[in-house]
């Protein structure tokens, strides 16, 4: 009986090694096929930083002080004339009742 | 028998020359082979390392990167020279030629056409599908608030070897820590250039530059730069400074000079603008230096704001004459008089009574003879004459700010230590730095010494706002607050002898004067309308002032 499973083993032994090397030309053969998309991945991601960086710029030239103010003036904001300061001896209402 | 050993010394000579040839190969050429064997199955890219921002106190950027491109020839597939040089010229605003006498007989496979050319006209010129031209990443500074601060940022040009590097200012001094330090890449590639996924791989990730985060505050800039350059046009001056430092901490809320230059556009304008004025050139501080000397005496005891001196006439030293700024002398005065009448006669009076040897020990203590410390690349300092050199009418003259030469950063750290209880504080730019990781280094401000007590800081600041109150630039004043300063009006020396025409106005101070939240220094160069302080580096202080006790909130009577 042994002896039996023994020589099936050996018949068998050629088989699993060549199906083992077929799996390994096949599994070498679909990563070697990623790095084609590992490149792609990478030039992604430059194309995002550098969408990024160009919003990151947009935003700050948005949000600058010279913008603002720029705007603010097509709006017609003014700057004002002259200001006014109440100090708390000036109200004219009182601040606490008892 | 001659034959074998014929045949022997060929042997040892081939043995000798294969030796000869396997060291060439092994030892002199391995690098290179190694290189070009690494070359055929290995790719290796550089990681560029983004350069550090510049945020203003509410994180709002002052300077950013932009994308941006090296652009480059390859003149062996480059087919018509003429028609490639006269479709990329009008997009990169140079002449055809130009374009054509790079290219025209040149054998290299690799040809530099232009450096940090930006995304929109690198975006045109891809469009074009140009055999022969090509892109590499190059980012560029970005300047959201166009030239604000110019002389404090800096800006970035290349080294020697075309890299970026920061020159002047904070981009000078902060250099290293805002470049960042580049990756590599190396990967076995394939005989198409793709990368192997199971081959071996080296990955170093690049390490970005640092942001800076400053004490600058973006309002404060933006009211100093405004109001400096209508200054500037409203007196006719030839140039102009502000520097404004939280005197508690020591950390620049603003800082302006005209004429400046545009950091992102730099080498067109004048290298003579690069170097910040406000910490790299001297000015005679005229009078605004009598409230130093003034603290000097009270701290030492020679005199009491109430001290009475005989202003009776112009003071004889030697053969100088010693007089008032006017002219006009007023008999026995105080020392609050002296500050408030701006007496130079009263002054030497006080350098005297405090001798040679304590009043030049004060002047060292506030800081004067060595630079401030400050993290700006270009700071330098007068040097002070050593004691011995000091005559009597040197000691004279130096009472009332003339024949010593301060920077505007040294006298505002000065008045600072008056508003901050005697303290000499470091004068500092940046109050954060921000690693690439997020980890914060924060920058805590730096007390040098106590030159005064806080008692004599007191005293000194009431006859400041004195000085303010009943002196000649009184009629200025924002009503209702409370401002401790001094103004000053300084010849300027020209070939050994003072330009009589020629002044340096200026007004040091500081508000509110009992709990100051700035020191604030205004120098306007050659003024036209008027040479005196107090007709126009004077009002100049107090439409700023006016302007930052809105910004802070601060009310009269607080």
């Amino acid at each position: 009986m042994i002896r039996t499973i023994g020589k099936i083993c050996l018949r068998l032994l050629p088989v699993l090694l060549i199906a083992v090397v077929l799996a390994e030309f096949m599994v070498t053969n679909y990563l070697a096929g990623k790095g084609r998309e590992v490149g792609s991945i990478e030039r992604q991601i430059g194309v995002l930083q550098e969408e990024n960086e160009r919003l990151a710029q947009q935003v700050a030239s948005a949000s600058s002080l010279l913008n603002v103010s720029a705007r603010a003036r097509a709006l017609g904001f003014i700057e004002p004339a002259q200001y006014m300061t109440i100090i708390p001896a000036q109200f004219p209402v009182a601040l606490f009742s008892r | 028998m001659w034959r074998m050993w014929l045949i022997f010394i060929l042997f040892i000579l081939l043995f000798f020359s294969i030796i000869a040839r396997l060291f060439y190969w092994q030892v002199i050429a391995r690098d290179r082979l190694k290189a070009r064997a690494i070359s055929q199955y290995a790719a290796e890219f550089v990681l560029p390392a983004s350069r550090g921002k510049i945020l203003a106190s509410d994180s709002n950027p002052l300077v950013i990167n932009q994308p941006a491109f090296l652009m480059y020839a390859e003149p062996k597939k480059i087919t018509d020279i003429r028609f490639f040089a006269s479709a990329v010229a009008p997009l990169t605003g140079r002449k055809p030629d130009e374009y054509m006498d790079m290219l025209t007989g040149n054998e290299q496979s690799w040809v530099l056409l232009a450096h940090k050319v930006e995304l929109a006209v690198v975006e045109k010129l891809k469009a074009l599908r140009l055999a022969g031209l090509g892109f590499e990443k190059e980012p560029k500074r970005y300047y959201p608030e166009a030239s604000m601060a110019a002389h404090l940022l800096g800006f970035v040009g290349s080294d020697e070897y075309g890299r970026d590097k920061g020159y002047f200012g904070l981009e000078g001094y902060y250099d290293r820590d805002v470049r960042g330090k580049d990756g590599t890449v190396a990967l076995e590639k394939d005989a198409k250039g793709v990368p192997i996924l199971i081959g071996d791989a080296r990955r170093i990730e690049a390490e970005d530059g640092r942001n800076l985060v400053l004490w600058l505050d973006r309002s404060v800039q933006d009211i100093v730069q405004k109001r400096l350059l209508e200054g500037i046009r409203k007196y006719g001056a030839q140039e102009g400074s502000v520097v404004i430092m939280d005197p508690k901490t020591g950390g620049i809320l603003g800082m302006a000079h005209y004429p400046a230059y545009d950091p992102g556009t730099f080498s067109t304008f004048d290298k003579s603008l690069y170097k910040n004025p406000i910490v790299a050139s001297s000015f005679e501080p005229g009078s605004t230096f009598k409230a130093l000397v003034m603290s000097a005496g009270i701290q030492e005891k020679a005199v009491t704001p109430t001290t009475v001196m005989d202003e009776s006439g112009p003071l004889q030293i030697g053969e100088y004459s010693i007089r008032t700024w006017n002219n006009e002398y007023h008999g026995p005065i105080t020392m609050t008089k002296i500050l408030e009448r701006s007496s130079n006669v009263g002054m030497v009076f006080l350098a005297q009574k405090l001798g040679k040897d304590t009043l030049l020990q004060y002047i060292r203590d506030f800081g004067f003879g060595k630079p401030t410390g400050i993290d700006v690349e270009e700071e330098s300092s007068p040097a002070l004459r050593e004691v011995k050199d000091w005559t009597q009418i040197d000691l004279a003259t130096v009472s009332f700010g003339q024949g010593i030469a301060v920077t505007p950063m040294q006298m505002v750290r000065a008045v600072g230590a008056l508003a901050n209880e005697g303290w000499l504080m470091e004068p500092h730019v940046v109050k954060e730095i921000v690693e690439s990781r997020g980890r914060v280094v924060t920058i805590k401000p730096k007390k040098i010494r106590q030159v005064i007590s806080p008692g004599t800081a007191r005293i000194i600041t009431e006859m400041m706002v004195a000085a303010v109150d009943n002196g000649e630039a009184k009629w200025a004043k924002p009503q209702g607050y409370r401002i401790a300063g001094k103004t000053g009006t300084a010849q300027i020396p020209v070939a050994g002898h003072y330009d009589d025409k020629k002044t340096i106005a200026s007004f040091v101070g500081f508000a509110p004067a009992d709990d100051p939240k700035f020191v604030m220094l205004v120098t306007l160069r050659e003024p036209t309308n008027s040479p005196w302080g107090s007709e126009t580096a004077a009002p100049l202080f107090f439409t700023i002032a006016r302007d930052l006790f809105r910004y802070y909130g601060i009310s009269p009577g607080q």
